[in-house]
């Protein structure tokens, strides 16, 4: 079990192996309305997915629609990859093949990952705004 | 470049390398396992060269030093 404070924004150190076994731990935002867990297209290319910096349009990503998601903004509507990490996890807690976003977060942010759904949904998840904590069980 | 033996906690090597990105081999975790110390083996001002001059490291911890700036996401 993970039990922090909640602070806003809800950040924790978490790991992330791609297909081919590099491993890198980043500060990452924990977002449960996020679908998707999300990395930087660097980050997913160094892991082993070379489609995260073909950003020339879908028919260059050579990816299936399905793989290549709108996302709607408050800004507007944004495509990106999907590919699959190998293994997410935060301290004991581990989730395989985990479906992620290829996605440059803005720098100003300082932070370099979100952990979504395609992770969360494997746990359960509380914020409890009363106490201040966070888990993850 | 730091040597092997310059074994920091998180807050030392923020204070150590304000503002900058640190690739960090993580040497002791908290009960959460977060990290708590560990090796900075490259520090950086600009977020893209940290990946580059880590790409080697099979296992490693990246962070930027400093406080983020006052956001909301929405």
């Amino acid at each position: 079990m993970i039990s922090m404070p909640l602070v806003y924004p809800a950040l924790l150190m978490a790991k992330f192996t791609g297909p081919s076994g590099l491993k890198r731990e980043l500060r990452t935002l924990v977002r449960p309305g996020a679908p998707y867990c999300v990395i930087d297209r660097e980050d997913a290319y160094r892991m082993g997915f070379v489609q995260a910096v073909m950003d020339m349009g879908p028919m260059h990503y050579e990816l299936p629609p399905e793989r290549i998601p709108w996302m709607a903004t408050t800004t507007g509507m944004l495509e990106a990859p999907i590919f699959t990490l190998a293994e997410v996890s935060v301290g004991d807690l581990s989730a395989k093949r985990v479906d992620t976003l290829a996605f440059d977060l803005p720098d100003a942010t300082r932070i370099d990952a979100v952990l979504g759904e395609t992770f969360l949904s494997n746990f359960t998840v509380t914020f409890d705004y009363r106490k201040r904590q966070l888990r993850l069980e | 470049m730091s040597s092997e033996e310059d074994v920091l906690t998180m807050a030392e090597a923020t204070q150590e390398y304000p503002e900058e990105w640190l690739a960090m081999r993580v040497t002791r975790r908290d009960s959460n396992g977060q990290p708590m110390e560990g090796v900075v083996i490259a520090h950086d001002k600009d977020k893209r060269l940290i990946r580059t001059s880590t790409i080697r490291e099979r296992e490693i911890c990246i962070f930027y030093a400093g406080q983020s700036p006052v956001w909301v996401m929405i």
